[in-house]
Formats: structure tokens, sequence, C-alpha cells
């Protein structure tokens, strides 16, 4: 294939992408604002008659939405590692998946910053977590985790958002220079005045660059401050240096596992095959294999430094949530997160799209249920045996969880049909490379 | 109390006596009467801890007949087979459907049980019948049928069957006593039932053997903490609970019912765990070898009052925080609702409101005016009467003093029959509640977490620790 032909080849799966959609595609945005529509009346009836319609108790506080918190949190972690750490290693296998990894972190983060407002008592209020200035001269706690997940949520998203949008620019501009209408305005409005000069390419690969560097600390410390809401507390089965690594592990091997999930279905329907192919699922799914590890390492660690300290509130609540109320619950995960990706070191099973789809949609239960027992499992058993108690969550929690979904894929809808799922530019700007180095090579 | 009120009637050999000496001259008599040796200290203080005096009588011993229960109260003697219908008085009226909502809703003491009738059995009997708690148990007697849920009580005789008095079902099955056949019917119901009966070996309400010392295992470390201790400049509030003097009747509960327009939450709630108490009595009841056997314990438990709170510093937005006055108070117009204090809160002394109270009229005109009423969404918890406090300081102003021990009463210790309870300030050197906790028997909830409590425990003496 000469320069030309790929370049050609590349222009045409990307137009490809922008054609006018299917009924499947229009059926799932129905769907999927179906689902918004089942959470949006669920956080009205909240609203309106309290928190009366969770499960929640008194000595469980936090349960489904906080699962769901951490949950998105995590999925929206992997977007940045493919996106920016691995652009600062020069991992070249991104260019092909970065963008969609991207919009999943945006997505997931806006996801992700509903739930502290859901599961307020008084969500109306929730503006006074933010440090504004007003008459009461009234200040927010800086000792509280919970602030300092409103910083680390709200800046996550700021970053990300920044980030997807600089990478689109030249994109969008191409798209914008090659339509009409409403279409033309709609990329005008994402290509920022983007005219492809030799200066904004250099601008915009310092400050792409710039952005990778900013981003990559996120990567650690947003999940980090997530994990704080747990290990700052005295709660047995919470209260653990352990976290922040073992948290920001998991969000990886969670937010990875979304992207491997989401990606499989995405290429076949697309016809993006020949751009994400195999060999890239392979790395993402080694990605997950470590994660994994890591995660695996983390569980035994907790357990062993638990059944090792002797009689304790901690070790007790420990075994509760291996044998307890929701003892399926743990072992599914143990199954998802640890035993699922073992299969990941076969490379007939990495490169088989069906294994790596189950094992990664396993993950995603997994993790999901790893925060369902981290939350709740430590919150019913407690320090005061006569509050011990079991949680069932609700409908209406549910209600929310499922709206949640609707509400990131309505999003991610959306976005693979009217943006590039892929990154036109990097993807050509790789060719090229190659093709130099193809020739390079012939003479 | 009635000692004070012998004092106020100078009634004579007793009013110019406190409680000890007139106690210590009861049981001497006693001990007189039997023949008893009570010489050394010991011996003396034996009889304090178990509140009999053993001795010899010359009568033959006679074992309780059970038969001669329903004698005792009038009814005919029981049929051999079946089980024995016993009726049991309960400090409150959680059976009656006419009681009043504060007395259905506050747990009854032993069996957790609020809103609703129920029948107990043993739990041997309950096995032999293959019935569990919460299974609808059919009663049959010769006068009629009822049907109960169970609730097991391992303290119970083994051929009892144990109905509360103010159950309606009663009047079904005609005369107490009566021999009554208990059947499973394959139904259940869902009782309302509080609380986890056990302390799973926690040993949170302490006991010490007689003349025995209190195991320290966790003491407060000087240095421990990070954390500077809060200065209180004026007063530290503080309280002290005696777990010797406490019997569980859940009069303080009702009492902070009142003094603080706590919701009535009905049936459901009480099931989903979601009822507004801000001071509970925390049951313990460890089933022992023999019914006799069963170890029971009572915890009232209410906010510590701690001056390193765990719930104070988790608060976004400051609606919880540390009074000069040692206080832990709670902002309810300031407070969102995260939740993440009663998470923290190491007692689950804090409450949630799961949705907006409803005083049904005319129970509105009941409300204290002193106490705001919560809305949804926002947690409250005990202030230790902070609006008892404000008049105390007030008053005393008004005359031109300092507040003097015994002028702050919230109304948990003002209730208390059994003067449980005291409340002071811990920076009064004469205050009583500082007396009580110097005593060798004070410790403090959950030491391990370092919290610093307000509040001081007092083991309970005697029986095995």
């Amino acid at each position: 294939m000469t320069v030309a032909e790929r370049m050609r080849s590349i222009d045409q799966t990307a137009e490809d992408t922008q054609r006018a959609p299917g009924r499947g595609w229009a059926a799932l945005l129905l769907l999927a604002a179906v689902c918004v529509a089942i959470g949006a009346y669920s956080w009205s009836l909240m609203i309106r008659f309290g928190m009366q319609y969770t499960g929640l108790n008194r000595p469980v506080g936090w349960g489904v939405l906080i699962t769901d918190f951490v949950f998105w949190v995590g999925i929206a972690h992997s977007g940045t590692l493919i996106s920016a750490v691995l652009f600062l290693f020069r991992a070249r296998f991104r260019t092909a998946v970065y963008r969609a990894a991207e919009a999943m972190t945006v997505f997931g983060v806006m996801t992700a910053g509903l739930f502290p407002i859901i599961h307020l008592g008084r969500p109306w209020y929730a503006f006074w977590i933010l440090p504004y200035p007003n008459q009461r001269h009234l200040q927010i706690n800086f000792r509280s985790p919970l602030v300092w997940d409103a910083f680390a949520i709200s800046t996550y998203f700021c970053v990300s958002a920044m980030f997807l949008l600089a990478g689109l620019m030249p994109d969008a501009a191409a798209l914008r220079d090659g339509s009409h209408g409403l279409r033309r305005r709609f990329y005008a409005l994402f290509a920022m005045g983007w005219r492809g000069t030799a200066e904004e390419w250099r601008h915009h690969g310092r400050a792409y660059l710039y952005f990778a560097a900013f981003a990559t600390p996120l990567v650690i410390s947003v999940h980090s401050v997530v994990s704080w809401d747990f290990a700052v507390s005295i709660v047995p089965g919470w209260h653990s240096t352990l976290f922040p690594p073992y948290f920001v592990a998991g969000a990886i091997l969670s937010g990875v596992a979304m992207v491997i999930t989401l990606l499989i279905p995405i290429r076949r329907a697309m016809n993006l095959e020949g751009i994400i192919t195999k060999p890239h699922l392979d790395m993402l799914s080694r990605l997950v294999l470590l994660t994994s590890l890591i995660v695996s390492y983390s569980y035994s660690t907790e357990f062993l430094l638990a059944l090792r300290g002797g009689a304790s509130p901690e070790r007790e609540t420990l075994l509760y949530r291996a044998t307890g109320a929701f003892w399926p619950f743990f072992w599914m995960m143990v199954l998802g997160n640890c035993i699922g990706p073992l299969f990941l070191f076969f490379r007939r099973v990495r490169t088989s799209l069906f294994g790596l789809f189950s094992i990664c949609a396993l993950v995603n239960v997994g993790m999901w249920l790893e925060r369902f027992n981290i939350v709740v499992s430590s919150l019913e058993h407690n320090r005061i045996p006569f509050d011990w108690s079991t949680y069932h969550p609700r409908l209406a929690e549910i209600g929310i969880t499922i709206g949640s979904f609707g509400w990131f894929f309505f999003w991610f809808l959306l976005f693979l049909k009217l943006l590039p799922s892929v990154s036109i530019a990097e993807l050509k700007e790789e060719g090229a490379h190659d093709h130099h180095h193809e020739a390079a090579h012939a003479a | 109390m009635l000692l004070d009120l012998a004092a106020a009637l100078s009634l004579p050999g007793i009013a110019d006596r406190d409680f000890h000496e007139l106690s210590k001259a009861r049981w001497q008599a006693a001990a007189k009467a039997l023949g008893a040796q009570l010489e050394t200290p010991q011996a003396q203080r034996d009889v304090q801890a178990r509140g009999v005096v053993v001795g010899k009588t010359d009568a033959a011993a006679r074992p309780l007949r059970l038969e001669s229960l329903p004698l005792l109260l009038g009814a005919p003697p029981p049929a051999s087979e079946g089980l024995q219908l016993v009726a049991f008085a309960t400090t409150l009226a959680n059976a009656d459907p006419d009681a009043p909502g504060w007395l259905r809703e506050v747990p009854d003491a032993l069996s957790g049980v609020s809103w609703s009738s129920w029948a107990e059995l043993s739990p041997a009997t309950a096995q032999r019948l293959g019935v569990k708690a919460g299974d609808l148990l059919m009663l049959r007697t010769g006068d009629g049928t009822a049907e109960l849920p169970l609730a097991i009580n391992p303290a119970l005789h083994e051929d009892a069957v144990a109905v509360p008095r103010d159950a309606p079902e009663l009047r079904m099955l005609g005369a107490l006593g009566r021999s009554v056949r208990a059947e499973r019917t394959g139904k259940t119901f869902a009782l309302p039932l509080t609380g986890h009966a056990s302390q799973e070996g926690r040993d949170l309400a302490r006991v010490i053997s007689s003349g025995g010392e209190l195991k320290r295992e966790h003491g407060h470390e000087e240095g421990g903490t990070l954390a500077s201790p809060h200065e209180h400049p004026k007063h530290r509030w503080s309280m002290s609970i005696d777990l010797d003097k406490c019997t569980g009747c859940q009069a303080c509960v009702v009492a902070c019912y009142a003094e603080n327009n706590l919701p009535v939450m009905g049936a459901q709630a009480a099931r989903e765990g979601r009822l507004m108490a801000w001071l509970r009595i925390q049951r313990s009841v460890e089933p022992g070898p023999t019914p006799e056997a069963t170890r029971i314990a009572v915890l009232p438990s209410l906010c510590q009052h701690c001056d390193a709170a765990p719930c104070e510093p988790v608060c976004p937005v400051y609606a919880t925080y540390h009074t000069p006055e040692g206080l832990n108070a709670q902002v309810y117009n300031r407070c969102i609702g995260t939740r993440y204090c009663a998470n923290n809160c190491p007692y689950d002394a804090r409450v949630f409101n799961w949705k907006d109270p409803v005083f049904v009229e005319p129970l509105q005109m009941q409300l204290n005016p002193d106490v705001s009423v919560r809305s949804k969404g926002v947690m409250e918890k005990c202030t230790f009467c902070v609006q008892r406090i404000r008049y105390a300081e007030g008053a005393a102003r008004d005359e031109g003093r300092e507040v003097r021990d015994g002028d702050v009463t919230p109304a948990c210790v003002q209730t208390c029959p059994a003067q449980a309870l005291v409340f002071g300030d811990a920076k009064d050197p004469h205050a009583r509640v500082v007396a009580q906790q110097q005593d060798g028997r004070a410790y403090r909830l959950l030491e391990e977490v370092n919290t610093l409590p307000a509040i001081a425990y007092l083991a309970r003496r005697g029986g095995q620790p």
C-alpha cells in the first residue's frame, strides 16, 4: 500500500463512521434514553420524599450509589492512562484506541460526578461543598475527604475534557472542511479555528505533550483521593493504608477492561477492524493482566494483614466479607478480577475476541462487586455488634444504577456518530512514519 | 429517690442515714436471723454484689413449682401435657394497639420487638416444634386460638410460652396458666425487631467480679494522637453511666423522644433499622448451658461527645463541630446529608432523617418548642439536651452566680429511676460526674479507637466477667 492509498483508506474509514446512523444505533440510543429516564424518575422520588427509597439504614449509610460512584471513576481511569501515560512512554499501540478511551474517560467522569450529588440527603445544597465567597462567611472543611473528592473529580473532568478536545481539533477541522451547513458549524465549534499551519501543528504538539504530562499524575491522584473516602475513616475494613495503590490498580483494571468491552463490538459495528487490530487488543489485554495481578496481590495483603493481626474488628469484618450475607458477591469478585484474567497469560486467549470479551466483561462485573463489598460489608459489620445488619438495595437505587449506564452510553453513542472515534491525524502521522521507515529499509 | 422523699418528710431513723448505711443495717439484721457469718470484708462485698444473704434455715428447701404460678394468679391448675402460658409485664407497651406511639416504637428491652405482639419460646422448645424467630405460631387453649410471631428467649423455661401482658391476643386464649398447644403454621411474619442481641465477645458492657479490678487492655495513651486536644475554657459537659444501676427499662429512651421531638416512625421503619432514637439501650442476651445461665447485659448508648470525634473531620461543610463546652454539635441547617459522619462514628450514635417526620394532629401540640424539628435529608443526634444547658446557664447568670453541679439535667438523666446516669461539668472538681469518672469501675467505650469520649461507663459488679 502506498502512502496515498493508506491515507485514503484512513480517510475513508473515518468518513464511514460519520455516515447516517443505522437502525441499530437509533435503537441503542433510544434504549439509553429510556434508561436515563428511569434513573431520573428514581432520583426525583428521592428528592421529593427523602432517602427512604434506598435500602440504607442505621449502620449502612452508603450503598449502591457510592459503589456506582467509585465504579464510574474507575472506568474513567483507563482513558487517561491510555492517552496520556502511554503517549509519554511512546507506546504506539495507543494511537488506534486512545480517542475512544478518552471519550470514555470524559463520559465516565460525567457519570461518576453525578453520584456524590445524587446520594446527598439534600442534593439541592450540593454547591455548599465548593468554596465560594458568601455573606455568611461559611467555609468548607478542608479536612474532609469529600471536599478533596469534589476537587479531584472536577479537576479530572476539566483536564480530561481539555485533553480530548485538544486532540480532536485537527480531526474536527478536517471534517469541517468536508461538510456543509449545520454539520459544518458543529465541527467548526470543535475545530476552534484550526487551519493546519505548521505553527499551529508545532503549538499543538507542545500543548498535547503538556496536557499529557499534566494528566498523568491525575491517573494516580484521583483514585487515591477516592480511596481516601474510605481509608481516612476509622471503619474496620476501610481504614487501610493499602487503599490508594490498590484502588488505582483496580481503577485501571476496570477501565482497560471496559475499553476492551466497548472496542470489540465497536470495531465490528463500525468496520474499524483494519485500524483497531487484534495486536492492539492484545497489548491492552496485557495491561488487564498486569493490573489484575496487582489487585490480587492487594486482596491477599489485605486479608493476610487482617488475619495475622489477631482478633480484631478488622479481621471479623473481612471474614464477614468473604462468608457473610454477600459471600457470593465476594467470590464472584475473586473469580472476575483474580482468576479470569489469569487466562490472559495465553496468547490464544488474548487474540480470541470471544475469550477476551468474556474475561473483560467479567472484570467489569467483578470490579463493581469489589466496590460493593468494600462499601457495604464494612458498614454492615462495624464495631458495635448490636447494629450489625444487612443492606438490601432497593428499586430506586437499581433504577439510578441503570440510569447511570444509560447516561454514559447515551453520550458515548452520540460521540461515536458525531466525532471521529479514532484519531485521523495521528493515524496518518503514524502511517507516514511507517512508510518512511519502509522506504529507508528498502533503500 | 425514695430516700430523698424520706429526707424531705424527715422520717426518723431514715432521714439521717444514707442508703449505704440503711442497706447495711438491713442485711446485717438478715444475716443475724440466719446465723450467717459476715465478718470479713470480702463476705460483706459478696452480699452487696449478689443482693442476697445466704444462710441456713430450718425449713426444708422446696423447689418452685411452675404449676403453682397460676394458683398464685388465681387460675385453675394446668393440664399435664402441652406448654404453660405465661404472661409477662414489659416496661413499655409494644404489644398494646391502643398505647401511645412512643411506648410502641421504643423496642422492648429484652426481646427488641416493637409495634407488635409476640410469643416467646426457649431455643430448645422452638427447635422441638421446628419453628424459628419470625415464624407465626398458632397457640391453642380450650378457650380459643391466637396466632403470634415467635421471638426466641434463651432465658425462658422450656415448658413455657410467654406472651406480653398487654397483647390483645391474650384475651383470645382465656385465663392464664392454661395448658397451651403451640403449633407451627408455616407462615412467617416480619417482626419489627431491633438490634443484634449479642456482643460477639467484644465486651462492650463490662462486668467485674465483686472486689475485682477492671481489666484495661487499651488505655488512652498520652500523646497517642497527633491532634491537639480541644481547650474547654469554661465547661466540659460529660456524663457517667453506671451499668450496675441500669435495668434497661428504656425510660431514658422515651424521655429523649419527648424532649427532643423525635418522630415516631412506625413498624416498617423498625424493620428497616430506621428508628430515630438518639439514645438506645443496646441489649445482649447470650444463651448459656441452662436458661438460668443466660447472660443478659444492657448498655445505654448515645453520642459520646468525643474530644477527638471521628465524625467532625469528615463533614465537608462543618455541619458538625466541637463546641467550646465540649459538645459535639450538629448544625441541621448546614447539613447536606452525606452520611459520612454516621459511617465514621464508631458508636453508631448518629441518626439520619430518611424522610420528613410526621406528627399527626394533635401530637404537634406536644412538641418541645426549645428544640427544632428536623427535615428529611439531615443528620441528627444526641445534644446532651443543649437547650437545658442554655437554660441553666441563663438562670445562673440571672442570679449572678456560676453554674452549679446539678443545675443541668438532660432528659435521660432526669428520668432514670435508678439514677444510673449522672451529668455534669468535668471541669468542676467537685462535680459528682468527676468522682464517678475516677471510679475504679469507670471505662470508656471502644477505648482502642482513641476518641476520648465524654461519657464514662461504670462496669457492672458481680457475676462472671
